[in-house]
């Protein structure tokens, strides 16, 4: 097994997080590993409903009021973010350590407050701050890395003065302003038309080259994953079935799901292609491996335990039964 | 039926409409629940100003009449005056909010002009104008009262069938070949009907509100109707020491009109989480 | 925004001027011949028909509605068969009184009122949201005229710590009349001697006045940030790293709050209505207390003048509440 030099800057560690409904528990996640190298992209990739939204909150530390982690961690560095008391997770880790762009760009921002109050909010708490106009001129200067027009009057203007791909620009500045290591993004181009799209890709690409960042990037689409990201997560259902660098498991993808997953992408697959059946509910998920019941080459261990995860090809991780015992290809 | 579940779990809005269930019994059959029922009218001068006793819970006022026998009597008035002037106001504002909704012409514009000329004063100074008019007594706060009510029905009743209107246009275009006044009556009204059910719960509570008022003020009712309001202001003379005379029919005026304010709350929430921001 | 303004502005006028219509209308329809009541019991026929003619009563109504319409625009009210003198300057005597009351009264229901609607959105379902929730319907359905006298039966009567009436003591001066507002006034001229007086003066009719204002502002303060808390903006500002004394406090506030200016037109109105039983309790010189003295002496002009000033006033809070709501909230003004 080859080893990976640097030590992750984020991991996930055998995280399951539980969210209380009317109607019972949902165990929206199930035992998740993700592991966010220093300088990287990494996409996390899957259904709406996989959990890769809860994923993001989990780090973040908001997960809904009747959420809860049950078991894990989650590694910054040396600590464990699910100990950390809420002042610091608020004050020194949102915004601070880890930027966040949110999906909408549309509903993210207060429509009664100036875009400048909005940008410069971050930065006003944050150890490092260097006072009003030190603040504003470092958002000011970021604007234009995101080449937002007109940069010095656009923080007196209001969100709906801008056009979406704009407010995303805004978005991504915002995330930016206390140089963070880390940037989460939630599907920040879902909202925007194709070609908007592309722009703000590239951009994401660029500003991560230049500032050194690490980013985690959470999509459905798999296409832009291939565009954007070094390597990738696919989640299932609260767990996470494989993951690695994109290029070998856009080549060899291991674990049955993603195979279906990527075979459904209309630039991959040679028909229309769908994955039959539907996805469990996290209220009554299967046991064991979730994907078991939609599975064509499932087994019957499958429905008995979630398997361990392997090592493929050094930097490939699954966790399937399909390869459990086997040593690597 | 879901919605019953849903209503029996707003603890507040049970209260209120069993709050309410009291009060209409306590309304329809106060003349044989009432202790002394002669002493509601008249009273017995020896017993004048009695504080609350055995015999007579809530005392006596100045004429020795049975406190408590007159708050229930009271009930019975307040009950059956917020009512008509709910009936009249409904009589009113419903079809001229339906009308002028459902119409595109002057004759709407015509409507709702007028509604904000009267909807352009505060209520009870309306009121007071218009009983002044008619001259003073029950009679006359009851029609002030149900003339400046109108107006909100009126203007919810249009905003309904406004917001209906688009919806249901398309429907009766495609070869329904209904008429106006089926469309109306047999789509609009149910839909229309609760919001103005949900509005003339709480109107219930506001008329009540201000009959008292306005009986306080010696321009409702007049004596020797035992009308929470006046009951107050003819105790007024003879405070503190006979404090009973003022705090009890304040109480059955804060009893009912929280009654309705609850459950006129929960019905809106229930029916209509939108209403919230209207009164 | 001027465009707004005066959009704004132009919608008010018919109802004002459907308003003075109606004024019009009271005031024919009252004394049925007017002309006969002020000729005098035993006038002729012949006499009658002298003075109507001298005062107009005999030209078709529209023409009289003209003269009245002036009459009101030039500010000639009528007289006040009590006082004998102008309407208008009755009102305008006791309007500094009623500005002063329904200000305190406001300003108290607000302070109180926001914060803890705030407080009982952001606990949402707990205790102290249930007990908020029961005491502000609870508040209004309180009768105001009745808990003002169950505030001066114990408080002035029993316990002797606050005066039972009035605006001021009898017989002291009042602070020098700088904005008719004795609480101003005295604060300016540096009398705190009279500012206490002033102020035990109106403690007691202000918190009767601001306690339906006080639940009504919890309410729909409640309901506004109940609201607000489930928008997008709220779940980015925490994802982003915003304080929560600051997302609470200056972004969903404001949020909230902007929804609910247009309930303070209405509230105000509430205000009004207070007013009139609350003046009249706690012997109050205002506007109130005139309007309920002058509709039990029959005193019809004043009634109706009283009704055209009130309807002026509450039409113009209406549409400075509408400005601030489209300076608050951008949007409004440009969607027009």
């Amino acid at each position: 097994m080859m080893q990976n030099t640097a030590a992750p800057l984020l991991e996930v560690r055998n995280l399951s997080v539980l969210v209380g409904t009317d109607e019972g528990e949902a165990r929206i996640l199930d035992r998740a590993n993700l592991a966010l190298m220093p300088g990287s992209i990494h996409g996390v990739v899957g259904e709406s409903g996989c959990g890769k939204s809860t994923l993001m909150r989990a780090i973040l530390g908001i997960l809904p009021k009747r959420g809860r982690a049950t078991a894990g961690n989650i590694l910054l560095g040396e600590r464990d973010l699910l100990t950390l008391p809420a002042e610091i997770l608020q004050s020194k880790v949102r915004g601070g350590q880890i930027g966040f762009i949110p999906q909408d760009p549309y509903q993210a921002f207060n429509p009664v407050f100036r875009v400048g109050t909005q940008l410069l909010e971050t930065s006003r708490t944050k150890p490092g701050a260097a006072g009003r106009d030190g603040d504003k001129a470092n958002i000011i200067s970021l604007l234009k890395s995101v080449q937002l027009p007109d940069p010095e009057h656009a923080l007196d203007r209001y969100p709906h003065q801008f056009s979406g791909g704009q407010r995303q620009r805004l978005l991504i500045a915002a995330a930016l302003a206390c140089s963070p290591a880390i940037v989460l993004a939630d599907e920040p181009t879902t909202a925007l038309d194709v070609t908007t799209q592309l722009q703000i890709l590239k951009l994401l690409r660029r500003l991560t080259e230049e500032r050194g960042l690490s980013m985690l990037f959470v999509t459905h689409d798999f296409g832009v994953v291939a565009q954007l990201c070094d390597t990738v997560t696919v989640m299932y259902a609260g767990q996470t079935v494989e993951s690695g660098p994109v290029s070998q498991i856009l080549s060899s993808p291991l674990h049955p799901y993603t195979r279906m997953l990527l075979a459904c992408h209309p630039d991959r697959g040679a028909a229309l292609a769908g994955i039959p059946g539907a996805v469990s509910s996290p209220l009554r998920p299967p046991s064991g491996c979730r994907f078991h019941p939609r599975c064509p080459s499932a087994r019957a261990e499958c429905s008995v335990a979630l398997p361990p995860r392997s090592e493929h090809a050094g930097k490939q991780n699954v966790q399937c039964v399909l390869y459990g015992a086997e040593a690597a290809a | 039926m879901l919605i019953l579940k849903k209503f029996l779990r707003d603890v507040p809005a049970v209260l209120g409409l069993l709050i309410i269930v009291t009060v209409c019994l306590v309304a329809i059959f106060s003349p044989l629940i009432v202790p002394n029922l002669d002493m509601v009218y008249d009273g017995d001068l020896i017993s004048r100003l009695k504080p609350p006793s055995a015999e007579f819970w809530f005392g006596t006022d100045s004429l020795g009449r049975d406190v408590f026998a007159r708050v229930i009597m009271g009930t019975r008035g307040a009950l059956e005056v917020a009512l008509t002037v709910v009936a009249l106001a409904i009589g009113i504002g419903v079809p001229a909010g339906l009308y002028a909704g459902y119409s595109d012409g002057w004759g709407s514009q015509l409507v709702m002009r007028l509604t904000d000329v009267f909807l352009a004063v505060p209520q009870l100074i309306l009121a007071l104008a218009v009983a002044q008019l008619m001259g003073r007594g029950l009679e006359s706060a009851m029609a002030a009262l149900a003339l400046t009510y109108w107006p909100f029905f009126c203007r919810t009743v249009y905003g309904e069938v406004r917001r209906l209107r688009s919806a249901l246009f398309i429907e009766a275009q495609q070869g329904l070949g209904a008429s106006t006044s089926r469309i109306l009556f047999v789509h609009l009204l149910p839909n229309v009907a609760s919001a103005v059910i949900v509005r003339a719960t709480i109107g219930m509570g506001f008329t009540i509100m201000t009959t008292a008022v306005l009986g306080f003020l010696g321009i409702g009712a007049t004596p020797p109707n035992p009308d929470w309001g006046l009951a107050i202001a003819e105790g007024r003379e003879y405070l503190p020491q006979t404090w009973w005379a003022v705090t009890f029919p304040g109480l059955g005026i804060l009893f009912t009109v929280l009654g309705f304010n609850l459950f006129g709350d929960g019905l809106r929430d229930l029916v209509d989480p939108r209403l919230r921001r209207s009164r | 925004m001027t465009r707004f303004v005066l959009h704004r502005l132009l919608l008010t006028i018919p109802a004002l001027f459907g308003l003075l219509v109606l004024t019009f209308i009271m005031l024919r329809v009252l004394p049925n011949d007017p002309s006969a009541a002020l000729a005098g019991e035993n006038a002729t026929p012949a006499q009658i028909a002298a003075v109507r003619k001298a005062y107009g009563f005999d030209e078709p109504l529209w023409k009289q509605f003209v003269i009245y319409a002036g009459q009101v625009g030039s500010g000639d009210l009528g007289n006040s068969i009590i006082s004998n003198r102008p309407v208008v300057r009755d009102i305008a005597e006791r309007l500094p009184a009623t500005i002063e009351l329904t200000f305190v009264s406001l300003l108290f229901a607000a302070c109180v009122g926001i914060p803890l609607g705030t407080m009982a959105a952001v606990w949402y379902n707990s205790l102290f949201d249930h007990v908020v929730r029961v005491v502000t319907v609870a508040g209004l359905a309180i009768a105001s005229f009745w808990f003002a006298i169950i505030l001066q039966m114990v408080f002035s009567m029993e316990l002797d710590w606050l005066p039972l009436r009035g605006r001021f003591p009898v017989g002291l001066p009042p602070p020098m009349h700088l904005t008719g507002l004795y609480l101003i006034d005295s604060l300016l001229t540096l009398r705190f001697d009279l500012f206490g007086q002033a102020f035990g003066h109106i403690l007691m009719p202000a918190f009767t006045m601001s306690l339906a204002g006080l639940a009504s502002i919890a309410r729909f303060t409640r309901a506004g940030v109940l609201e607000t808390m489930q928008k997008e903006f709220v779940h980015y500002a925490e994802a982003a790293g915003y304080t929560r004394r600051r997302i609470i406090w200056v972004y969903m506030l404001r949020n909230s709050v902007v929804g609910a200016t247009t309930q303070i037109g209405l509230l105000f109105g509430g205000l009004i209505s207070s007013a009139v039983a609350v003046e009249s309790i706690f012997d109050w010189p205002g506007v109130g207390s005139y309007a309920v003295s002058a509709i039990l002496t029959s005193d019809y002009k004043a009634v109706l003048a009283v009704t055209l000033v009130v309807g002026l006033i509450y039409s113009i809070v209406n549409i400075l509440v509408d400005v601030v709501h489209a300076w608050l909230d951008p949007r409004v003004a440009e969607k027009l």
